[in-house]
């Protein structure tokens, strides 16, 4: 009794000057006043029986904003995108309605009930979708390069990409909604940070792609494209290339994507192919990888294991030939972020280059004897990288 | 968003000289392409050769 008097004349004096007392605010100095007891009891009612749907409410309009600006990014690079091929190519019909079509085109992957076997089943979908859309491109206009065809292919994607996310988060969203359910809306929330990340680095890659400049994940291409220069060069797969050179009295076969393409090429149909005429001793993959949070843009990271982004179909046909072969597969890696990946190159991506291709010579000299044999690998988009 | 806010990106291009290892940097021009041949150099008459591209970030 004696510590409350003292607690209460020790920290509320300033209340009391200024003629306010707290205990009589909040009621607690009168049991019976039933007005300071609703101001208690009602929140509290109100948050047991409606707290989900203000959360709902609170969460879902963050969302909202969220798939109004991919809305706004999905109908900028649209029209960016008509925009650029008709002012490039002249088009004797409007494209719009088709590529509107195309917009709408979505895969059904193969059935994973039994997934023996089902690699080459998704490799089969992704390239017939491929060759399709690249035979449709050029069935829209009567004059384009190779590389120009490339190049519209990748805006499509992006294009086709914007809208499926889109379409996805704005499902989600009016469902959680329609039902009145929370939970429903909390995978959205978690994942709609992610979701926007990307969308920008697809939306701002769309001025890269039309210039026909290198992205950030053209590091591995670009370090194995300045070891072919000079070299003849041949075609192993569709869009990509092989050359062969010499290092320290070794033997280098040096693979990437075709350039100055917009491709990743098909690099496992190559190396298998590849295989079966010279089996390398060892085999080094380059390429760019996502950074983790607080790691720094543009750093060299090495280790084990086949490095190779996408579905993972052409990283199946590597790991599944090396193994059977006994080859060891190293790998050296160029961190950034997923805009950096996706947009032009920065420059300190682009001067990591001569340090990646040291460490690249360094691993030969000391994983290698002298006539053997290293095939070394340049993974990633080409766009803008010759060879 | 306010103009004075926004970012753009200036693109660049480095080009290198195959006979006297001359370095220049200029902006970047259509049909520039990394590892390909692109006028000569002022110096030696040498061919220059793309050896990058890259693009720099403007703004706050």
């Amino acid at each position: 009794m004696t510590n409350d008097l003292i607690y209460k004349n020790y920290c509320i004096p300033l209340l009391d000057l200024a003629g306010f007392n707290l205990d009589d605010f909040f009621g607690m100095s009168d049991d019976s006043n039933p007005l300071m007891m609703l101001i208690w009891i009602l929140p509290i009612i109100l948050f047991v029986f409606y707290g989900q749907r203000i959360q709902l409410m609170v969460s879902s309009n963050e969302i909202k904003k969220s798939i109004d600006k991919l809305e706004k990014f999905r109908n900028d690079t649209k029209y960016e995108f008509i925009d650029y091929l008709k002012k490039t190519f002249n088009p004797k019909t409007d494209p719009t309605k088709k590529l509107d079509d195309f917009f709408e085109y979505f895969s059904i992957m193969p059935v994973d009930l039994d997934p023996n076997g089902i690699v080459p089943k998704i490799n089969h979908l992704i390239r017939s979708r491929d060759d399709f859309t690249r035979m449709h491109v050029k069935s829209l206009f009567t004059e384009i390069s190779e590389f120009e065809i490339t190049k519209v292919h990748n805006l499509l994607e992006i294009v086709t990409t914007l809208q499926m996310f889109h379409k996805a988060t704005r499902h989600l969203y009016l469902l959680a909604k329609k039902q009145k359910n929370f939970p429903l809306i909390l995978p959205l929330q978690m994942m709609i940070p992610f979701v926007m990340e990307e969308a920008e680095a697809l939306k701002d890659a769309m001025t890269a792609l039309k210039n026909g400049q290198p992205i950030g994940d053209g590091i591995g291409p670009m370090v194995v494209g300045g070891m072919m220069v000079g070299t003849t060069k041949q075609i192993i797969s569709f869009q990509s290339v092989l050359s062969k050179s010499e290092y320290e009295g070794r033997k280098l076969l040096l693979i990437k994507a075709e350039g100055p393409n917009a491709t990743v090429g098909r690099l496992g149909e190559g190396i298998e192919k590849i295989f079966s005429e010279n089996k390398p001793d060892l085999i080094i993959m380059v390429d760019a990888s996502l950074k983790l949070e607080g790691e720094d843009s543009a750093s060299i990271a090495k280790g084990f294991g086949a490095a190779m982004g996408g579905i993972g179909t052409d990283r199946f046909q590597i790991e599944d030939v090396a193994t059977k072969n006994s080859v060891p597969i190293l790998a050296i890696v160029i961190k950034q972020s997923i805009h950096e990946a996706l947009t032009i190159m920065t420059k300190e991506i682009a001067d990591q280059a001569l340090s990646v291709r040291l460490e690249v010579e360094k691993m030969i000299k000391e994983n290698t004897q002298k006539n053997q044999t290293v095939m070394i690998v340049g993974v990633g988009n080409t766009l803008g990288v010759s060879q | 968003m306010k103009d004075s806010e926004k970012k753009f990106t200036v693109s660049y291009t480095e080009l290198e000289c195959k006979s006297c290892k001359k370095s220049l940097t200029r902006k970047f021009e259509r049909g520039d392409i990394v590892f390909e041949e692109n006028g000569n150099c002022d110096k030696c008459e040498g061919n220059l050769l793309v050896v990058k591209i890259f693009g720099e970030i403007i703004g706050p």
